[in-house]
């Protein structure tokens, strides 16, 4: 099996490299690395407590990368429908005549003369 | 006294010009002038006159890029000196594209009929209403007019850059229909009727049923006639031009024996005067 490297398993290890999920879930190697990255953190923290804080900011960036995401999508939406919508409607009659164009159906009617 | 009067009124009979005899005023002018309407001003963008005998039919067409209308007029003047006005609205909006990435159009037609005095005129709102630069419409109004020759059309294209046209003919109207079965060289069964163009005649024909005939108004870029048949409610000719064209006779076999002979002439024209070519 062709596993990560070293940097790659680290990378992953910090929230990053999600595409190497798959291949972790299945290779039992790189999980132990990865545990062992896990127990090396814990140890640290219980010697440094002070270090907390540095790894729950980690962690909780992690946690805020998925909103942050949906906020960007939901950006590029607010922008994009609109600018779809003035598309469409500048292909519904843009011609020279498009600007007396009312939408509506031809009438026809006679009237007394003025 | 009395002759300062009458001299007054001799100079004054001289002064004013005669009006002109009724049976002069012997044609029919059309007046189509496309004007905006905004902000409470109006501006011509457009103007055409169609001059000639009644009968005369005219077509106003305007082009855009996302909007099309063609207006037919056919006309005929009535025994009480008014114009009976037979209009067919066409107009086509772009509305938007399709996934195959090809222009989607909506279609709308609309059949007209309507009477209308020479102190009356014609209105075409070919949007429908007022849009953002205001309102577009086309006035036509209907005139009599002295003359002779054949039709004409003055044209004054002021704003309009060549998206409006207007294009005046003379078609026939009226289309006589004859019907007939033959067996060998015998007439079995007869029959006619008559029709404005566009408009059904039913005809039946003993021992085959109700023939349908549709003699449809012909474009005025096309010069032959087309006419529909149905027997009995089914298709039995469709778009059939020959039917028509020189006023000549068809044959359909029946079967075997039977021939159903069709002629659908316009009238005011023989054989020898069709106009199809």
């Amino acid at each position: 099996m062709n596993c990560p490297d070293r940097e790659t398993l680290s990378a992953y290890f910090d929230g990053e490299a999600p595409e190497i999920g798959e291949h972790i879930r299945a290779c039992g190697d790189c999980r132990a690395f990865l545990d062992d990255l896990t127990a090396i953190r814990a140890a640290v923290v219980a010697a440094r407590p002070e270090l907390r804080s540095a790894v729950a900011i980690k962690e909780r960036r992690h946690r805020h990368r998925a909103p942050r995401l949906a906020f960007a999508l939901l950006l590029l939406v607010l922008l994009l429908v609109p600018a779809l919508l003035l598309l469409r409607h500048r292909e519904r009659n843009d011609g020279a005549f498009g600007n007396y164009d009312a939408g509506g159906r031809a009438v026809i009617y006679v009237k007394g003369r003025q | 006294m009395m002759r300062h009067l009458a001299i007054l009124a001799l100079l004054l009979t001289a002064a004013t010009p005669a009006p002109p005899p009724t049976a002069a005023l012997n044609r029919i002018r059309f007046v189509v002038r496309c004007v905006e309407v905004s902000g409470g001003a109006q501006r011509t963008l457009y103007e055409a006159d169609v001059d000639g005998p009644p009968g005369t039919d005219f077509s106003v067409r305007l082009r855009d890029r996302g909007f099309t209308l063609d207006a037919l007029f056919v006309n005929e003047l009535t025994a009480s000196g008014n114009l009976d006005v037979r209009s067919s609205l066409t107009t086509r909006r772009r509305h938007g594209t399709s996934s195959s990435s090809l222009p989607l159009w909506e279609e709308d037609a609309q059949e007209h009929r309507f009477v209308v005095g020479f102190d009356q005129e014609i209105e075409l709102l070919p949007f429908g209403g007022a849009g953002k630069a205001g309102l577009l419409k086309f006035d036509i109004l209907p005139e009599r007019s002295a003359g002779a020759g054949p039709m004409s059309i003055r044209i004054n294209d002021i704003h309009a850059n060549g998206a409006i046209t207007v294009n005046a003919f003379r078609q026939p109207h009226w289309y006589n229909i004859e019907t007939e079965i033959d067996e060998g060289a015998t007439v079995v069964a007869h029959a006619s009727g008559r029709t404005f163009a566009g408009n059904d005649v039913s005809i039946a024909l003993p021992a085959l049923g109700n023939l349908t005939i549709t003699p449809r108004t012909a474009e005025h870029t096309d010069p032959w006639r087309y006419t529909d048949i149905t027997l009995n409610g089914r298709p039995f000719a469709r778009g059939s031009r020959a039917v028509v064209c020189r006023g000549e006779w068809q044959s359909f076999p029946i079967d075997a024996k039977r021939t159903l002979r069709i002629r659908v002439a316009p009238e005011g024209t023989g054989p020898d005067k069709g106009e199809c070519s």
